[in-house]
């Protein structure tokens, strides 16, 4: 059985024939050009923006992506066989099971409208008394 | 002067001594505030930070400004003996006001009892942490001294502003800053009970607070029978004083609202040495049977 090894320097790879023969290759490496100035110089700019363009992607377009995915794992899956998801408030009273939340917290509608942060500013009317001075008492 | 539609009552606001523009302005920001103390404040919103804790199983962390709402309305208690009490919102419920009257109607075939009658007293105010812990079934109404207490912050607004002379009415719940335009004092008509369109007399004020309470404008039927918005906490149903209107002028909206309500609740004899109690305070109280009583120093327009 013969055996013919080489080595490469590049690649390191090796292969096996089908007739189990390991076949190594090997390449005298070539001397490497001496990069001049103005390449070398766009080279690191060009490392720079790629870096730049990974840390950006990592802190801003990577955490929207993770987080579509995380709530749509949280999403029920109607898959066959399994049972799907219900809401509380879904159910009629008489089925509903008793839950115990711990103090302080509380079962509420998932309908319910969510707490206004910015009020809307009312609609402001020109009155036609340029000068008042009465007020007429009324029930509050 | 600007108009603008809040809790249920157009809000007029004047600045009579400003340029349009700047008294225009000022009436935008006094919207802001009815706007955000609606928001918070309002027993008919879900949303409301108010609603939101009467909803609370336990011990709720409440905002600053609910938290000193509620401090100032145990000093009204205190003051006014019982009388005005901010635990009435079951039995306002009870006796048929489940809901603003912008949504509909409030009438109604029957409603069910008052609730057994509670008082302010057995609710918590820590503030150490500015939890708020009230009863199971206790629930909170501020309407008795938000608007009032809205319209004094839109004053201080405006002076703030440098608005001396300055009108603020909320649906007669009203702070008049100054002597009024022409200086000889802001006029306030006294509007009759029985007959709404009539005038009763007209009282002349400065940098003086008015509110009025009575029993003859929020009114609907339950089962065929009138019922109102006056709940009497030592009963926890509708007064049924003697008294048909209180007016009182005090230093600020807020305590005049408070009394006029604690005084109808009173009745006449009891409601006068009330407000007599408080040396700034005058009032003129109006009884079914039409008998007038005034309580004060009161400067009546006789033109």
């Amino acid at each position: 059985m013969t055996t013919t090894m080489s080595v490469s320097t590049i690649a390191g790879a090796a292969t096996t024939g089908s007739a189990g023969v390991t076949t190594m290759t090997t390449e005298s490496p070539r001397p490497r050009a001496r990069p001049r100035p103005g390449v070398e110089l766009r080279r690191w700019i060009i490392a720079a923006l790629a870096l730049a363009h990974v840390a950006v992607w990592r802190v801003v377009v990577r955490p929207a992506g993770d987080a579509d995915a995380a709530a749509d794992a949280a999403r029920p899956v109607d898959a066959p066989g399994t049972p799907t998801g219900i809401w509380l408030d879904d159910l009629p009273v008489s089925e509903r099971p008793s839950v115990a939340v711990p103090v302080g917290w509380q079962l509420v509608d998932r309908h319910a409208v969510q707490p206004t942060l910015a009020p809307a500013r009312p609609r402001l009317v020109r009155a036609p008394a340029a000068r008042p001075r009465r007020v007429r008492t009324r029930t509050s | 002067m600007w108009t603008f539609t809040a809790m249920n009552t157009e809000v007029a606001v004047a600045a009579p001594g400003l340029a349009e523009t700047a008294a225009h302005a000022l009436a935008g920001e006094v919207g802001d505030l009815f706007a955000a103390a609606e928001a918070r404040f309002s027993r008919f919103r879900p949303d409301s930070e108010l609603a939101r804790l009467n909803r609370a199983g336990g011990p709720t962390v409440v905002s600053p400004a609910l938290f000193d709402a509620l401090v100032d309305a145990r000093a009204h208690v205190a003051a006014t003996g019982g009388l005005f009490d901010p635990t009435i919102g079951a039995a306002l419920c009870a006796a048929g006001y489940d809901r603003s009257r912008v949504a509909g109607p409030l009438d109604r075939p029957d409603a069910p009892g008052p609730p057994p009658p509670v008082s302010f007293g057995a609710v918590t105010l820590d503030p150490a942490t500015r939890s708020v812990a009230r009863p199971p079934g206790v629930v909170l109404d501020l309407g008795g001294m938000i608007k009032g207490r809205t319209v004094d912050a839109a004053v201080r607004l405006l002076a703030d502003r440098g608005a001396d002379l300055a009108l603020v009415d909320a649906g007669g719940d009203a702070a008049l800053v100054g002597a009024g335009p022409t200086g000889d004092g802001w006029r306030i008509d006294v509007e009759d009970p029985a007959q709404p369109a009539r005038t009763l007399l007209t009282l002349i004020v400065r940098d003086r607070a008015v509110a009025t309470s009575g029993t003859n404008r929020r009114r609907w039927h339950v089962g065929g029978v009138v019922a109102h918005h006056l709940i009497d906490p030592r009963t926890a149903r509708p007064s049924t004083s003697a008294l048909a209107q209180v007016t009182v002028l005090a230093p600020t909206v807020e305590q005049a609202d408070v009394l006029a309500k604690a005084a109808l609740l009173a009745g006449a004899d009891a409601g006068a040495r009330l407000l007599g109690s408080f040396p700034a305070v005058a009032a003129v109280l109006v009884a079914h049977d039409g008998e007038l009583h005034r309580v004060g120093a009161l400067e009546v327009d006789h033109g």
